[in-house]
């Protein structure tokens, strides 16, 4: 069960084997989105090859950079205790490190049905496997058995996604240019707030989620954007080899 | 200075006109495509039309024709400026591409060009006044 109220901690192993925790305050759906407008996801083409870029990395660092509260493992100056009295401790951490914390954070994927689980019809669940919170000796913790039960997106609400998912701004000129895609996330978290119907695995402060309106106001944006994303995600067809007739 | 390409007219032509001819030209080499060795199945794409803009026009007008599929079987949606533009765009160009490719009269096979002598899926003759 992932508590989303409280302080969230990651754990990274250096390749020596050290072990450094940190501390992050809850993410807002602001910092997420701060997050998100930062990404640069490019593409361009040159002799008819395609090249294609995606960049978060100085995204990644500010979110995580405003999100720490405290980082131990860390040798500290002498006469210090704690580095929450190091000045601008937070942009002080290796960028490894950082990058670190900001992948635990990203770490949220799609997972499999369960195996004969029949789908309500017009709800479609959807499961997310993600690691929260750390061991003491120092590992994540994996989550499984998160569920968002979500309603099937009208034809409007689909419109809507693929609108926004399909812009682009082109620098350089419309030739030779690079294409700079816009991002589709924020579109992805209002339509999950509108098509939430309940989850399982979360709490906050030990309280279950109910209700669409408290879902909404306290799931974390970015399992938010995860989730609605599986929505439009096209699902495979079984395939079977067709029978030979006796002759 | 950045060009949103949903709304640069132009370019948005060019795309559309582009996509429509890579789909013919693709439907004509698919099937060979799949029995092809890999090496082959490579210079079949690289024969494919070039594409001669930021790929960001053809997010664009891939979007287009994603809309003009759900409008036509009668989806009820709210469309923004630039999509109902780019949708008479596309409709002009689907016309000019279907003038310029017209059908087979036995198999229905689009032509690559008005003055084809047979078609090229079926072989029927076009001299004989069909």
């Amino acid at each position: 069960m992932i508590d989303l109220a409280q302080t969230r901690e990651i754990a990274i192993k250096s390749d020596t084997g050290m072990v450094y925790r940190f501390a992050l305050v809850r993410i807002t759906s602001a910092q997420w989105m701060k997050y998100f407008s930062g990404i640069l996801s490019t593409s361009e083409v040159k002799d008819r090859e395609i090249t294609y870029s995606f960049d978060n990395t100085k995204a990644i660092m500010e979110l995580v950079q405003s999100a720490l509260v405290n980082a131990t493992g860390y040798r500290l100056p002498a006469g210090v205790n704690d580095i929450t009295q190091v000045h601008l401790w937070q942009f002080k951490i290796k960028t490894s490190h950082c990058m670190g914390v900001g992948n635990a954070l990203l770490h949220v994927r799609a997972a499999e049905q369960e195996d004969g689980e029949a789908m309500e019809i017009g709800v479609e669940p959807i499961r997310l496997r993600t690691v929260w919170g750390a061991t003491d000796k120092g590992e994540m913790v994996v989550h499984s058995d998160l569920v968002h039960r979500l309603r099937t997106p009208t034809a409007e609400q689909a419109h809507r996604y693929r609108r926004d998912l399909s812009r682009s701004k082109v620098v350089g000129g419309s030739r030779s240019g690079k294409t700079i895609n816009l991002n589709a996330q924020p579109t992805l978290a209002a339509l999950y707030d509108e098509l939430i119907d309940s989850v399982e695995g979360y709490e906050v402060n030990g309280q279950p989620l109910v209700g669409a309106d408290m879902i909404a106001r306290e799931m974390d944006a970015y399992h938010k954007v995860v989730a609605a994303e599986q929505l439009f995600a096209p699902v495979s067809v079984a395939e079977a080899e067709e029978e030979k007739k006796a002759e | 200075m950045s060009i949103d390409p949903a709304r640069d007219t132009q370019g948005m032509q060019a795309a559309l006109r582009e996509l429509l001819e890579e789909s013919l030209e693709f439907a004509r080499v698919k099937d060979s495509m799949e029995t092809a060795a890999e090496a082959t199945r490579e210079s079949m794409l690289g024969s494919l039309p070039p594409r001669t803009l930021a790929a960001g026009y053809y997010t664009a007008a891939e979007h287009l024709f994603w809309l003009e599929a759900r409008l036509k079987v009668g989806a009820a949606l709210v469309l923004s400026f630039a999509e109902a533009d780019g949708l008479v765009l596309l409709s002009r160009a689907r016309g000019e591409f279907e003038h310029n490719h017209p059908p087979c009269y036995k198999c229905g096979k689009l032509q690559a060009g008005l003055f084809a002598t047979s078609c090229h899926a079926c072989g029927a003759d076009f001299k004989k006044g069909n």
